[in-house]
């Protein structure tokens, strides 16, 4: 599957927006960190990583992501599309 | 100095699959909550990704990034509860080989169980004696009491080398009996045998009140933190474990991570920062910082012990 980045940076911003239901007044960017900030628990992540592998058609490799708590959504699609 | 008191290896060798299986289903029941359907096999397929290092290098590469000197590597038996569970001499051979992999880093609790009869406890006796194991581990949830007499033999072994138990309390994998992790249920074996010092593994994040009273009132039972990143509690884990540190027990206390079961959320880096320069310990003495994050396991480990180098009890 042919991905560009940068529409799938923008469904994985509104992704995170939707998740939150406009319960957050922190921006989102592909640089936010998703896990520090509050904007993903655990569970959100789990739910993200999943629609990220849906609409990349990648898997995403957890065992080789450097990314921890500060991980980003730019991060994370680097990591599964490389 | 920081020893991780509770840590385990990702593996699906070392932690069954279909506890893996159950685990997933729980994430996806609580995803399709939050209209995230159908997620089951990919939730799977991210926990499986995650059990795959079986040398313990990732596992190594986390503690150097964390700044964790030692660790003690908890080897459960879940023979008796799981078809996918290897047998128990190759789990045992699985943690020695990380041991000789990574020199110095690891002291390994046993998992014994006491349906395993004679040949458990001579499977135990050589895993102290040819691999240098430093303790027992029993995981009472796959259906037994910590108190079961047909333990009795395992504890005799115990005192008689000065090995202590660590015994998981709380809830666990899903397919197995939440029942049996109540802490009390320990309170037998450790009234018939106070030279032996008991671990409650979890015991400062789940069934805490109980859990602390009998490190109050019983000389050789002791507590784990184990399992903190993930506990329910409004405040979070780090007022929580403050709250504890300020009790009374922190001569009981052993820092411990339960390390990788939250890497989904958390870097190890991350949740020991917290302990060097956050603020889990405000109001809580030096003195009983080094306890908690050192001293207490090495008092119950053996402070003249060294770790697992190269496995035989003279080598330790």
């Amino acid at each position: 599957m042919d991905v560009d980045t940068a529409t799938l940076h923008q469904e994985l911003v509104e992704w995170i927006e939707n998740w939150n239901e406009g319960e957050t007044d922190r921006p989102v960017t592909v640089d936010t960190p998703l896990l520090t900030t509050g904007l993903l628990d655990s569970m959100g992540m789990v739910a993200y990583l999943s629609f990220l592998e849906d609409r990349s058609g990648r898997k995403f490799d957890m065992m080789s992501f450097p990314g921890g708590r500060s991980a980003t959504i730019r991060q994370t699609v680097e990591h599964c599309l490389q | 100095m920081i020893i991780d008191a509770h840590v385990t290896l990702a593996s699906v060798r070392a932690t069954p699959r279909d506890f893996l299986a159950a685990q997933a289903a729980n994430v996806a029941d609580r995803l399709a909550a939050y209209g995230v359907a159908d997620r089951h096999a990919a939730v799977l397929d991210q926990l499986l990704a995650g059990y795959a290092d079986h040398n313990g290098d990732r596992l190594v590469a986390e503690l150097d990034e964390a700044g964790v000197d030692q660790a003690v590597l908890v080897a459960a038996d879940y023979s008796h509860a799981s078809p996918y569970a290897v047998p128990p001499e190759e789990l045992a051979r699985l943690h020695h080989d990380v041991c000789v992999r990574h020199p110095g880093r690891f002291r390994v609790m046993w998992g014994v169980d006491p349906r395993a009869g004679a040949a458990g406890v001579e499977l135990f006796e050589r895993c102290v004696t040819e691999y240098g194991f430093a303790g027992m581990k029993l995981y009472p949830l796959t259906g037994y009491s910590p108190s079961d007499r047909r333990l009795y033999p395992y504890f005799e072994v115990c005192a008689a080398r000065g090995l202590p138990v660590l015994t998981h309390t709380g809830p666990g994998w899903g397919p197995l009996d939440f029942t049996l992790g109540r802490p009390l249920l320990v309170d037998d074996a450790a009234r018939d045998f106070p030279g032996v010092d008991f671990i409650l593994g979890h015991g400062g994040v789940t069934h805490v009140e109980e859990a602390s009273y009998l490190c109050a009132h019983r000389p050789n039972v002791h507590l784990d933190i184990s399992q903190f990143p993930s506990m329910l509690g409004v405040g979070g884990w780090v007022a929580h474990l403050n709250r504890l540190f300020r009790t009374g027990i922190n001569h009981k206390i052993l820092f411990g991570t339960c390390w990788p079961s939250f890497r989904m959320s958390a870097s190890l880096a991350t949740v020991v920062t917290e302990f060097t320069h956050g603020t889990v310990f405000a109001g809580v003495k030096r003195r009983e910082q080094q306890m908690i994050m050192s001293g207490n396991a090495l008092r119950l480990f053996g402070a003249g012990r060294a770790v697992v180098t190269t496995g035989g009890s003279d080598g330790r």
